[in-house]
């Protein structure tokens, strides 16, 4: 007791010490200040040259030469996307008439967009399909891609090869060259959907999975021809995992199947999200996507049943669309990062400090 | 509690490099053995193969008598600890500790019983909760070793572990790692390339080179009898002093000489009587000498008058506690470099005279490289 005692004495003595010298610094700082702005003042007129000029210091500043290199992309940005972007949110809220030299917009509040959703059955018709698709798409796309970035990685004869061949369509199907291909049937399998009975099938499955899975057969090949990036994206994620933490849990005693789930999976889980937000914007900017096509042909309709209004309040739509299965995407495996994050075992060990205390 | 026996162990890779040739070792239970050497000799191969991470090309693994050879890791009942720690990002601390006993479908309260008992061992109960991420290098590096002793191994296997670490934590966990040992009664097979923690950790150490274990010995035996100048020039910092020499014999096979350059040392009569090859007239042979037993003397000292040459200094090194003195000495192709004291003032350039003592010195057959000297 007697040294705790005196130990607080001593503490309170050091505290007591240290105060008075701490305000002196402080005294000190303050009192040195003013000498050192008059030094300064009085060398400042030596030094004043064309150096010293607002306008050099800006024109020889880092942040400066950094504008005027962006500065290409910013005007090609302002006027080819901004511009535009800004203009069809205006259009879409009006009836757009072009005539030579004018352009006339009358306002017309939500009636392109009523119309779009209420009347045009055809666009809502679109809109679904599309949903639809991204819906049996991207998991699809994600999963085949995972698996098949994993049989690349591993130490089989020939991935190099393979590599290329999957890698490969993302090549040559830019542009126009898939479709002449996808006209051409290159895209489709004969045969594929004899292998699977869907009649049969609907007696006992719901439509929609019997739907779901003809679907996916008829486009099996353009899900493997869209998947060369993902792959390339998961190859990248699964490459830069440590190997000695396999090693560690193999000596811990984890099945392939347990490492996987346990270990590749959680560690994947930025580069799924990634995938994902990419397979879903490129499944919606695809040239050939029908909703892309509706608006472009009603964009350029003579009858007065379109123009530049109705095409802008449609793209607007499918654009929130976008967004929404988007957010919800990346939603879901936020939270399934999170449900990583509260483990059942971090509660358990929580409750069990808990009873510690 | 284990005893490892590795019998002619050979790794080949295809392609034919042979990365370890005919390994000879038996590990007792509760020892402490070190596997040093340079890169690439093949240390951590065979501890890998010893954990089962690596084929054993051919050869026999027996662990506590039971052939391993063709056992999968996590049944030999052992524990590894990695040079980069090798923790499981996306897991607490906590549940890396723990994943080893939950895949073996231990009870939960067992396994937060263990968990929390290692933590208290190690330091690391207030780090449960974090990710490694969160962690300092030394701290992982706890998490690694904790992850190890929740599983009670019989085997400890150690890659490296503190390579990552900055030299002060490297010397904490040094101790900490030695007294882990000690608590915990098992056998540790732990690979280092550096020296110092081979000598102060180990029971027992193997020397390797190219695959091929050179010596197997205490860290005292092995400072002080190595069987060849790898291990002399290996073991020990500074690296031991070589130095070409010629063997002379005098005054009627009485004194024998050692002469380089135009300097000669007079072996010491107990060294010259552990000489094992019988014609050493006129041989030659390397010299080893550590830097201890080289001592900057005056002219008039009569205890090295004899065995005295000139040398010039070049570099000094303070280090504090002692300063090492680089010489160039007439006939020796490298420095000979000399420990003195705390507060030796030589400057570089100076001309002084260095005396070595030869009953301390090491005799190499110039050709094979083996060591004359019987202990």
């Amino acid at each position: 007791m007697k040294k705790e005692i005196k130990k607080d004495n001593v503490k309170a003595e050091e505290v007591s010490a240290t105060e008075p010298e701490v305000c002196d610094t402080a005294e000190g700082i303050a009192a040195n200040e003013p000498d050192k702005t008059e030094e300064v003042a009085a060398s400042a007129p030596k030094i004043r040259d064309k150096t010293e000029g607002k306008l050099y210091r800006i024109l020889h500043s880092e942040a400066f030469s950094g504008y005027m290199f962006l500065l290409p992309w910013l005007i090609g940005f302002c006027v080819f996307v901004a511009y535009p972007i800004i203009q069809t949110f205006i259009f879409s809220f009006g009836d757009v008439q072009i005539r030579l030299g004018e352009i006339n917009t009358t306002f017309i509040g939500f009636g392109n967009y009523a119309k779009a959703l209420l009347q045009d059955s055809k666009f809502t018709q679109a809109l679904g399909d599309y949903a639809m698709q991204i819906i049996l798409y991207v998991p699809v796309i994600t999963v085949v891609s995972l698996i098949l970035a994993m049989l690349l990685n591993s130490k089989l004869k020939g991935t190099g090869f393979f590599r290329t061949i999957f890698f490969f369509p993302v090549i040559i199907t830019s542009g126009p060259v898939i479709k002449m291909f996808i006209d051409q049937g290159v895209a489709s399998f004969p045969g594929i959907e004899n292998l699977i009975d869907f009649e049969k099938l609907a007696e006992t499955l719901p439509q929609f999975l019997v739907d779901s899975l003809q679907f996916l057969t008829s486009e099996f090949i353009m899900i493997l021809w869209f998947s060369g990036i993902q792959i390339l994206v998961f190859m990248t994620g699964l490459q830069k995992m440590d190997k000695s933490m396999y090693e560690a849990a193999k000596i811990d005693g984890a099945t392939k199947w347990e490492m996987f789930w346990k270990i590749t999976l959680p560690a994947l889980n930025p580069t799924i999200v990634l995938n994902v937000v990419f397979t879903v914007v490129m499944q919606s900017i695809f040239s050939l996507n029908p909703i892309i096509n509706k608006i472009q042909t009603d964009m350029n309709a003579t009858d007065g049943s379109g123009g530049y209004g109705y095409a802008s309040a449609m793209a607007w739509i499918y654009f929130i669309v976008m967004l929404v299965i988007l957010g919800v995407a990346v939603l879901i495996f936020k939270k399934h990062e999170k449900r990583l994050k509260t483990d059942r075992r971090f509660k358990l060990q929580r409750r069990a400090k808990g009873a510690k205390v | 509690m284990a005893s490892i026996s590795l019998k002619n162990i050979y790794k080949t890779y295809p392609g034919g490099v042979t990365a370890v040739t005919d390994f000879n070792l038996e590990i007792h239970d509760k020892e402490f053995v070190i596997f040093v050497g340079p890169s690439g000799c093949g240390k951590s191969t065979t501890l890998r193969m010893i954990a089962g991470l690596e084929e054993i090309s051919s050869g026999d693994l027996y662990i506590d008598d039971r052939r391993v050879n063709n056992v999968e890791p996590k049944d030999r009942d052992i524990a590894m600890v990695f040079q980069n720690y090798a923790l499981y990002p996306y897991m607490t601390v906590f549940e890396n500790m723990a994943f080893g006993l939950r895949l073996r479908k231990v009870p939960k309260k067992e396994i937060e019983q263990k968990v929390t008992q290692a933590a208290k061992i190690l330091g690391i109960e207030d780090y449960l909760k974090r990710k490694p991420k969160n962690l300092s290098g030394g701290q992982r590096q706890r998490v690694a070793l904790g992850r190890a002793i929740v599983r009670e191994p019989k085997v400890f296997l150690l890659d490296e572990p503190l390579s990552n670490l900055d030299a002060k934590m490297r010397t904490q966990m040094r101790t900490e790692i030695i007294k882990l040992h000690k608590e915990l009664q098992t056998t540790f097979v732990y690979v280092t390339h550096d020296q110092t923690e081979a000598m102060t950790m180990g029971t027992r150490i193997v020397v390797m080179k190219d695959g091929l274990i050179q010596q197997v010995d205490t860290p005292d035996n092995l400072y002080e009898f190595p069987v060849n100048k790898f291990v002399a020039g290996f073991i020990g910092a500074p690296q031991m002093n070589f130095i070409d020499v010629m063997l002379s014999q005098e005054d009627g096979e009485e004194s024998l000489y050692a002469k380089f350059g135009r300097n000669s040392l007079l072996i010491d009569k107990s060294t010259q009587k552990r000489i094992t090859v019988e014609e050493v007239n006129q041989r030659q042979f390397v010299l080893g000498v550590r830097a201890e037993d080289v001592y900057i003397v005056t002219g008039s000292d009569k205890k090295f008058k004899d065995s005295t040459v000139k040398a010039t200094v070049k570099v000094t090194e303070k280090l504090g506690n002692e300063t090492l003195v680089y010489c160039a000495v007439d006939g020796a192709a490298g420095d000979v470099i000399v420990r003195a004291g705390a507060r030796c003032n030589v400057l570089s350039g100076d001309e002084v005279l260095i005396g070595f003592d030869t009953k301390h010195i090491q005799l190499f057959d110039y050709d094979t490289e083996l060591n004359v000297l019987k202990r």
